[in-house]
């Protein structure tokens, strides 16, 4: 089950979208749980108190708190990289700060509910992709981890470090048995000591990728290229595609 | 015995002018069309070739034509024209060839063998400084970076060019073979004066492309003025319809109560799609804010309309990039010009599709566009079926050199009957190039 949460300031534009939303999740026989917000303040103060949603749609001309704000509390205040952020608005220009946000989509007033379909579709994909557990062995014991709280893999001689956003784990292993145990969805060897989750890059430059910890990974000399090429072909720019 | 140490001698500063003529032709040319591998063989090829002709037969006449022979073929290895390949291919050889006339005659002229008896020190001394010399040239003539641009020069500009090295060729070789009682000092004055006329035509050569290249580059800015004054015109036009909107408000409200009132549900709806096409302006198709983007393709895609061709486009881009707007402009321009123009052409629907978004830091562009007939693969590149326009070749080109300032990636590929072309862009400043 999904939890969404819209907020608008108009009313009718937060029940249009609550109603098309709910045909789509009947059509594809989903169960949604849909919360609506009239105010940025409101869903704001849900959030802080600890609610979760794995999509939200979001306003961007709200009055006082706008949707930058929103997004910008909801990704670097409370760290959280999994929900989902759907921009609405009435304009066709946005903001860069909106785009230092990553959200999967804009969407345009009127809205077109094929669109909406398209997006939802979008974002079922990646929280599949991101709710995949890895599983690892260290001695006897095994451990899962979701892919999605997982930024990179780093090798160092014959040990491997999982770097999550707030704990590093260690185990003996392979970064090309890794590769092949994720079945090349959602990472990408940046270089042969890094293989990197794409959903927590927040930049990329031809040398480097910036994780979502800030942490700048070098992209080798020779691979350089490659990942460049891989990123326009797979249209990811993120988090959008794999080889399918 | 002396031949032995000659051919050893012959062989070894082969060795290096196989150097000079690979730095000579990526002088001309900067991309592979074949690979690493390829071209060292071919090389290795031309090595092997051309010491058997040289040491076998000694014919003058056919050691000539056995290096243009040759040397057209590694040029081969390179994308490039036919005629940049000629040219490249004579200039090259005119060069050499005079080179080797004026070491050789000179060293006669010292007279060497005089003091040595038993070897020919002349011949030795030639072979060696002639390509020392040749090097040297080389090294002064890389300065010249415009002639590696692929420019279809037009067939005159390229004639009055071409003929230069040819006729060097051609009175060089008379000269070093006919026995016309000429004084030494004479034959080699004659031969210095064709080297440096080669020389500064080669300079000229280079200019020309240049010039080329400007034009190119001013007709590409005015357009870009033109796009910019259509965008003010278009700005300024949906602020005068806002402020006649803003006018009427008042009566278009009191017109929608009136209908709500009598419940008129077909007449309201009717009433505010009108106040929404009132509000459209249909020459405005990219509306991202950022101006010199929407711009560029407002004016492109009205462009198309003309033509019968149809833009569907999804525009999703900040306001401001770092990326430069003439960069932009180039790389847009071009690609839709070449997208139009095949799209035009085709019987079947009109249509290209044009994505442009940003996502973490890149700049992705992504059409669609349809086309039917050959696709020039002259170039090892794909392009329109046009092949009049001598401007083709510089915007893919130049396309290309934008494309690279940020470290990006371009590519054009048929697929299923439609054309696909991907831009990637690093939103970076430019790098400082010359």
């Amino acid at each position: 089950m999904l939890r969404i949460g819209i907020c608008d300031d108009e009313r009718h534009i937060c029940s249009q979208v609550e109603q098309m939303l709910a045909d789509i999740a009947e059509e594809t026989r989903q169960e949604w749980e849909m919360q609506v917000f009239s105010s940025g303040e409101s869903l704001t103060e849900h959030l802080r108190e600890g609610k979760f949603f794995d999509v939200l749609f979001l306003d961007i001309e709200l009055p006082r708190i706008n949707g930058i704000e929103i997004g910008k509390m909801l990704r670097y205040d409370l760290g959280n990289e999994a929900t989902k952020i759907v921009y609405i608005s009435g304009k066709e220009s946005y903001a860069m700060e909106l785009f230092t946000i990553r959200p999967v989509d804009f969407l345009i007033k009127p809205l077109e509910r094929a669109r909406l379909a398209e997006t939802m579709d979008r974002v079922r994909y990646l929280i599949e992709r991101g709710t995949r557990i890895f599983e690892y062995k260290n001695g006897y014991y095994s451990y899962k981890i979701p892919i999605q709280e997982i930024l990179y893999f780093e090798s160092s001689g014959k040990k491997i470090s999982i770097v999550m956003e707030q704990e590093k784990r260690q185990f003996y292993g392979k970064l090309s048995d890794v590769e092949a145990q994720l079945g090349g969805r959602g990472f990408l060897f940046v270089h042969k000591s890094y293989l990197v989750n794409y959903a927590h890059v927040i930049e990329y430059q031809y040398e480097s990728v910036t994780m979502t910890n800030r942490l700048a990974l070098p992209i080798s000399q020779n691979r350089r290229k490659d990942v460049r090429n891989w990123i326009m072909n797979n249209n990811i720019g993120g988090d959008e595609y794999d080889i399918r | 015995m002396i031949l032995d140490n000659y051919a050893i001698i012959y062989l070894l500063s082969n060795i290096f002018f196989l150097y000079v003529i690979y730095r000579f032709l990526h002088m001309f040319f900067d991309e592979r069309l074949t690979s690493r591998k390829v071209e060292l063989i071919s090389y290795l090829v031309y090595f092997v070739a051309i010491s058997v002709l040289y040491l076998s037969l000694k014919t003058p006449l056919i050691n000539l034509v056995g290096n243009l022979v040759l040397f057209f073929m590694l040029s081969m290895n390179y994308v490039s024209t036919w005629k940049s390949r000629l040219t490249a291919t004579v200039f090259m050889y005119a060069i050499l060839i005079c080179i080797e006339a004026i070491t050789v005659l000179g060293l006669q002229y010292l007279n060497l063998n005089a003091s040595f008896k038993g070897t020919d020190v002349e011949l030795i001394a030639a072979l060696i400084s002639s390509k020392i010399l040749s090097y040297m040239v080389v090294l002064i003539l890389s300065n010249f970076k415009m002639v590696r641009n692929q420019v279809n020069l037009s067939v005159l500009h390229w004639l009055a060019i071409f003929l230069i090295p040819i006729g060097t060729l051609f009175s060089t070789f008379l000269l070093i073979t006919s026995e016309t009682g000429n004084s030494l000092a004479l034959t080699i004055t004659s031969i210095s004066v064709l080297f440096l006329i080669n020389i500064f035509v080669f300079y000229l050569y280079d200019v020309l492309v240049r010039s080329y290249q400007q034009k190119f580059e001013r007709e590409l800015l005015w357009q870009q003025n033109e796009a910019y004054v259509k965008q003010f015109e278009l700005i300024r036009q949906s602020q005068d319809k806002m402020r006649t909107f803003r006018h009427d408000m008042k009566n278009h409200l009191s017109v929608l109560k009136s209908l709500v009132e009598k419940q008129d549900v077909e007449a309201t709806l009717t009433y505010s799609q009108g106040i929404t096409e009132f509000l459209d302006n249909p020459d405005e198709y990219a509306r991202s804010g950022n101006s010199e983007l929407d711009g560029i393709l407002n004016y492109k895609i009205h462009e198309a309309r003309e033509k019968g061709v149809q833009v569907d486009l999804k525009l999703t881009i900040p306001e401001r990039l770092a990326i430069q707007p003439f960069d932009l402009s180039v790389i847009l321009g071009n690609l839709l010009d070449n997208a139009i123009e095949a799209a035009s052409l085709v019987t079947a629907e009109k249509k290209i599709r044009l994505e442009i978004f940003f996502k973490r830091n890149l700049l992705h562009i992504q059409m669609v566009n349809p086309y039917e007939g050959e696709l020039n693969q002259q170039n090892g590149r794909f392009g329109s079926t046009k092949n009049d326009h001598e401007h083709h070749g510089i915007g893919l080109n130049s396309v290309k050199r934008s494309v690279e300032k940020y470290n990006g990636a371009l590519e054009l590929s048929p697929k299923d009957g439609k054309f696909h072309t991907k831009v990637l862009l690093y939103n970076q400043g430019a790098a400082i190039t010359v």
